[in-house]
Parts: structure tokens; C-alpha cells; sequence
């Protein structure tokens, strides 16, 4: 076993780490469980920790808050109906009818042990496949790494949105933000105007803070005026461990959702809901009884519960390998990284091996703590659901502040996340999506980087790009998923034009 | 006004050609570098202006071409009290270098709080300076993060 391997196992097994998963793991599963708070919420509030903690403790506490979020979110899905997190929306369509029924707790204690199965076999995939694909990577150059920065960016705008012109249009903005500040590779100030504060450009965890806080607090207080409560929520849970013949019944549909969700997870963009409801749609196609689902059925819980958990491992390979993020919350894992001084990509394996298992390990406890967590304190942890958002919302808010500000000490990040604040306002209305934003934000520079490198080595001959095997497969792909979407499209608006008529 | 999704797209459209238009402005004035056989700072804002302009005006033609858009639902969202938040945020933003965190904290939490439907002022009052102040100290005494705390300053130290 190589050394880097029971390094990382060690770094991350150690106390102050396991707390950190541990205190995660309890605000992932609040967060999580929290209807209108997201994980990429929880993220939010607890960023301005992870400016002052050590980077594999951050780490450390982040997955955790992401693991459990996923699971959390099922809690309000199962005993409100109403989805914690968008993954869980699956969850709901088995999970309220079996509370109703009487067994909130069976229901309960079913999504939480699919969501360690789930994890646990995302943690293998990670594993096993993460080190060799950063192998692989190694031996990527610029134009390589162009052309894959290029078709993660079309895959994320094809898969985010409904209409791919403005999940284009959402990326495109997100890299008109990322040339403001100075060039990168000649030092030159764009777009500047003589702002100090903008030399160094605008940190995306400002503009993530405010393009997800603040369009959320404000769907808070519509929801609040429509007066969605939370009474249902005081339902006396019983039995949490689920019977022998639930456990019998769960494999399949565990099998299903741990590989559909592990694999969507690689994919960036495509996320749990997708996994959550494809492992659901295949579950019920194999099932001996189709005709339970959406009843009540033990399947219909497990199937999406497993498949947005293995998720969380799958999201994970791309952002440590290749340094390409498939979702917010692998978007701020690299935030996390970057503020440490560490870059995520091939090299964080060859120059910080120990580092990078040490975040494959604390992803292996975050799952064992969640599932303890979950079981132990399930009937303490639903008592959230009734905390007013009188109280919980401004709470938020305030944290937004703060954690924009602590970032540079600055109150111009502060003016700047309020500004994102409206802008992801304005991008709601027009239903434009707000992730291909942000991930261009992420990815813009390293795209601008690789494509002028690219060009200076070639001296300016583009065909570089199409000499190249990897970087010619890298841009088919980017051009399949580029018309596979436009496809799609066109059948969407056929389909709705026909309704109209 | 502009409750279907075709005359969003034609408003958004319009904006963004403007923005394209003013970023290929600034790019076209941005510094030039004599350095041989390579990129200028120019280069990539170049790409990003004719991609954005492609796509702003295909959203455009989309606005038109598609027959009959779809008719939004009227928005279930309190106008008032988010136009109230709105500019109780700006006030908030606006005296923070002022009053500092502590202070403006406190005033912006029972703002908030009130907007989300507290009616009870003595619970506002309690949770807005209990929280606000639990915040504060744990950011500034705990994760170290200095936050200014305005013209409290002098009666605090």
C-alpha cells in the first residue's frame, strides 16, 4: 500500500479532523433538512470558518456538511413533503406516503441507511478511480487541458439548463467577471477602472454568497406569506431501524442508485436530482412491484435516498483529478483549496498525496458519522423543522455579511456580494441558470491560461488543439454535448408548442 | 408587464447587447504589449465579446421566432415587504462602515426579522441583540477576524 495512502488515513483519522467531520455531518444534516436552506447555504455559513482552520480540517468539515446535507434534505421530504435539498425531491414521492401511513420513522431510517450505502460505494469509486485518473491527467497538456476546461463548461451549461442558449449566456457572463482583475499572464489590469479593489479581481465566494443567499432569502419570505408550516413535523417518529424484509427489499434498488449516482457524480453538472430520479424511474422498471411506488414503497425511498449520496463521491473525482468542479459545493471545495495555497488537479495526488487521501478518508468518515448522527439524533434533530424563519433568516443573512467580508477584510466584497445578490435575482427571472455562472467563474481563468499557453508554444497555430488525441477527444465530446442539447431543446419546445396549440 | 418568458428574453437580450457592446468598448482600449509571438491582454475578452454577442443575439431571435411563449404565473412573492428588504439592505450596506458590525447587525436583524412576520417587538429586540452579539464575538474573539465595529469603537475599547 503506498505510503501516501496510510498518510492520508492517519491525517484524516485524526481527533481534531473526525470533530470536524463530526460537527459537518450536524450542520449538513439541519442545513439539509432546513426547507429553503440548500447545502451550498450551509456552506456559506460555515465558510468564514474555514478561512482560519487548517486546510485538511476545512476540508474535512465541508464534506461533512455536504455528505449530510444530501441526507438531510430527505427528512422534510419525508415528513413534510416539502424537499430539504433538490435532491430529495424523489425522496418525497415514497416518503411522505409511507408517514402518512403511520411510519415516518421506518421511512426515515430507510433514507439514511441507503444514503450510507450510497456513500460508502461513491467512497469506493473515489478510491479506486481518482488516483488513476489523475495518473491519467498527468499526462495532459495545455491543450489537453484546454479543450477539457472547454467541454466541462459546455457539459455543465447543457445539463444546468433548460434552454442552452442561456446556460451559455449564464457561463459567458460568469467569464466577462473572471477577465476583470489582472491578466494572467501579463500582469496587465483589465477592466479595472482605476479600483484598487478590483486588481485582484472578484473572489467567486462572493459572488457564490450572493447568487445563492440572497435569491434564497427572499424565496424564504414568499414562502412565509403563503404560510407553509412546518406542524407536521412535531409527527411522533417510532421504530427508526427498518425490518429485515425493508433491508432485503433495499438491495436492489441501493445497487441502482449507488452506480447511477456515482457515475452521474463524474459527470459535472448532471447532480443528484438527475441521479435521484433516474435511479428511482430504473428501480421501479425492475421492481417486482411496480405498482407500490409512489404508496409508499421501501424501494422508492432507497432508490434516489442512495443514488444523490453516491453522488457526493462521484461530484468528488473530477473536482480532485482534473480540478474541474460539477456543482457548487465541489466549486467551493476548491475555493476551500486554493485559499490553503493548494491547487485541486492531477498534481495535488504526485505533490500532496497525502493531502488528497487525507480528503478521500475524512469523505469515508464523513458517511460513517452521518449515518450515526442521523439514527442517533434523528428525533432531536426533526425538532429544527419548527425554529421560526423569523429568527433563522436574518441569522443567515448576517452570516452572508460577515463571510463576504472575512474573506479580504474588505467591505467592497461586501457591496460586491450584494450586487451578485441581485444579479442572480435578475437571472431567476429570466430562468437562466445560475451554476454555469459561478463554474465559469471557477474555471474562466484556467480556460484563458491553457488557451494561451497553447498558442504561445504553437505560435499561434490553433491546430494544436486538434493534433493533440486527448485534446481531440476532450472537443468531440464538448461538440456531441453541445448538440445533444440543442436537440433537446428542439424537442422541449416542439412538445410545449404542440400543448399550446 | 413582461409576464411571459418571450418578452423577458427580448428585455434581457436588449441588455446584453448593450453590455457586449460597452465590453467590447473597454477591450478594444485595454494595453498592448510589444512582445512577439504572443497573446495580447486583449485576446481572451475578444473571444468572450463575439461568443456573448452570438448568444445575446440568438436570444433575441429566440424572443421573436418562438410563436406564442409561455404565460407566467403572477408572482406569489410580496412585493412590498422585498422592496422593503431591498432597501433596508441598502441602509444596512450603506451605514456598516459607519456603525460597524455590532451595531448594524443588531438594527438589520430586527429589520429582517420583522419583515419575515415577527410582531412580537420583544422577541425581535431579544434575538436581534442576543444573536447579534453571539456572532460577533465568536468571529471576533474566536475565529479572529477583526470586524470593524464603526463609532461603537470608543465605547467598546
Amino acid at each position: 500500500m503506498s505510503p501516501d495512502v496510510i498518510d492520508g488515513f492517519a491525517q484524516a483519522s485524526q481527533l481534531s479532523t473526525i470533530l470536524s467531520v463530526a460537527f459537518g455531518c450536524l450542520i449538513g444534516l439541519i442545513v439539509g433538512m432546513i426547507p429553503g436552506l440548500t447545502i451550498s447555504t450551509g456552506i456559506i455559513i460555515v465558510l468564514p470558518l474555514t478561512f482560519v482552520l487548517e486546510p485538511d480540517i476545512s476540508i474535512a468539515l465541508l464534506l461533512g456538511l455536504y455528505v449530510s446535507g444530501m441526507t438531510g434534505g430527505s427528512f422534510s421530504a419525508i415528513l413534510l413533503n416539502i424537499p430539504g435539498t433538490p435532491s430529495a425531491s424523489a425522496t418525497a414521492m415514497d416518503g411522505h406516503p409511507m408517514a402518512k401511513k403511520g411510519d415516518a420513522g421506518r421511512a426515515l431510517g430507510i433514507a439514511i441507511i441507503a444514503s450510507f450505502f450510497g456513500g460508502l460505494a461513491s467512497f469506493l469509486c473515489l478510491f479506486f478511480i481518482a488516483p488513476v485518473l489523475a495518473d491519467v491527467a498527468l499526462r495532459f497538456k495545455s491543450p489537453d487541458l484546454f479543450s477539457l476546461v472547454f467541454f466541462g463548461l459546455t457539459i455543465i451549461c447543457s445539463f444546468a439548463a433548460k434552454s442552452l442558449i442561456k446556460g451559455l449566456l449564464s457561463a459567458v457572463i460568469g467569464l466577462v467577471i473572471v477577465t476583470i482583475g489582472q491578466d494572467p499572464m501579463m500582469g496587465t489590469a483589465r477592466f479595472t477602472f482605476d479600483q484598487v479593489n478590483l486588481i485582484s479581481g472578484i473572489h467567486f465566494l462572493t459572488a457564490l454568497i450572493g447568487l445563492f443567499a440572497i435569491p434564497q432569502l427572499v424565496d424564504n419570505l414568499s414562502e412565509i406569506i403563503k404560510g407553509k408550516t412546518a406542524s407536521e413535523a412535531g409527527a411522533k417518529i417510532k421504530k427508526v431501524i427498518p425490518n429485515l424484509r425493508d433491508l432485503r427489499l433495499m438491495k436492489m434498488p441501493v445497487g441502482i442508485g449507488s452506480f447511477v449516482g456515482s457515475f452521474l457524480g463524474i459527470l459535472p453538472g448532471a447532480g443528484g436530482p438527475i441521479a435521484a430520479f433516474i435511479s428511482y424511474d430504473y428501480s421501479r422498471k425492475l421492481s417486482k412491484t411496480p405498482d407500490e411506488f409512489g404508496k409508499g414503497s421501501t424501494e422508492g425511498i432507497a432508490a434516489p435516498e442512495s443514488a444523490n449520496n453516491a453522488v457526493t463521491g462521484g461530484a468528488l473525482i473530477p473536482m480532485m483529478t482534473l480540478g474541474i468542479p460539477g456543482d457548487p459545493v465541489t466549486a467551493i471545495l476548491i475555493g476551500a483549496l486554493l485559499i490553503h495555497g493548494l491547487a485541486p488537479g492531477p498534481l495535488l495526488f504526485m505533490e500532496n498525496g497525502d493531502f488528497a487521501y487525507g480528503i478521500i478518508f475524512s469523505f469515508f468518515w464523513a458517511n460513517i458519522f452521518n449515518i450515526l448522527i442521523a439514527l442517533i439524533g434523528l428525533r432531536f434533530l426533526v425538532k429544527v423543522l419548527v425554529i421560526p424563519k423569523a429568527i433563522l433568516m436574518p441569522t443567515i443573512a448576517i452570516l452572508c455579511v460577515i463571510g463576504s467580508y472575512a474573506l479580504r477584510n474588505n467591505f467592497f466584497d461586501v457591496y460586491v456580494m450584494f450586487g451578485f445578490g441581485l444579479l442572480g435575482l435578475a437571472m431567476r427571472w429570466l430562468d437562466m441558470p445560475i451554476v454555469p455562472l459561478l463554474l465559469a467563474m471557477v474555471l474562466g481563468r484556467q480556460l484563458e491560461e491553457h488557451l494561451r499557453v497553447s498558442l504561445i508554444s504553437s505560435q499561434n497555430d490553433i491546430t494544436i488543439f486538434f493534433t493533440s488525441p486527448f485534446s481531440l477527444f476532450f472537443l468531440c465530446l464538448a461538440g456531441v454535448s453541445i448538440f445533444w442539447s440543442f436537440w433537446a431543446e428542439r424537442q422541449n419546445t416542439k412538445k410545449s408548442q404542440k400543448k399550446l396549440i | 408587464m413582461l409576464n411571459s418568458m418571450n418578452k423577458r428574453n427580448l428585455f434581457a437580450s436588449i441588455i446584453l447587447i448593450i453590455l457586449c457592446g460597452f465590453y467590447a468598448y473597454f477591450t478594444a482600449n485595454l494595453e498592448t504589449r510589444n512582445i512577439q509571438n504572443t497573446t495580447q491582454p486583449s485576446f481572451f475578452p475578444w473571444i468572450i465579446t463575439v461568443c456573448l454577442a452570438i448568444l445575446s443575439f440568438s436570444l433575441l431571435l429566440q424572443s421573436f421566432l418562438l410563436k406564442k411563449g409561455q404565460i407566467l404565473k403572477k408572482a406569489s412573492a410580496p412585493r412590498g415587504l422585498i422592496i422593503l428588504g431591498f432597501f433596508l439592505s441598502l441602509a444596512y450596506l450603506a451605514l456598516l462602515p459607519l456603525i460597524g458590525f455590532l451595531g448594524g447587525n443588531i438594527l438589520f436583524f430586527a429589520g429582517l426579522s420583522r419583515i419575515y412576520g415577527e410582531k412580537n417587538i420583544l422577541k425581535i429586540c431579544l434575538f436581534s441583540v442576543i444573536i447579534s452579539i453571539f456572532i460577533f464575538y465568536l468571529f471576533r474573539n474566536v475565529f479572529q477576524i477583526q470586524l470593524p465595529i464603526g463609532i461603537l469603537e470608543s465605547v467598546l475599547s
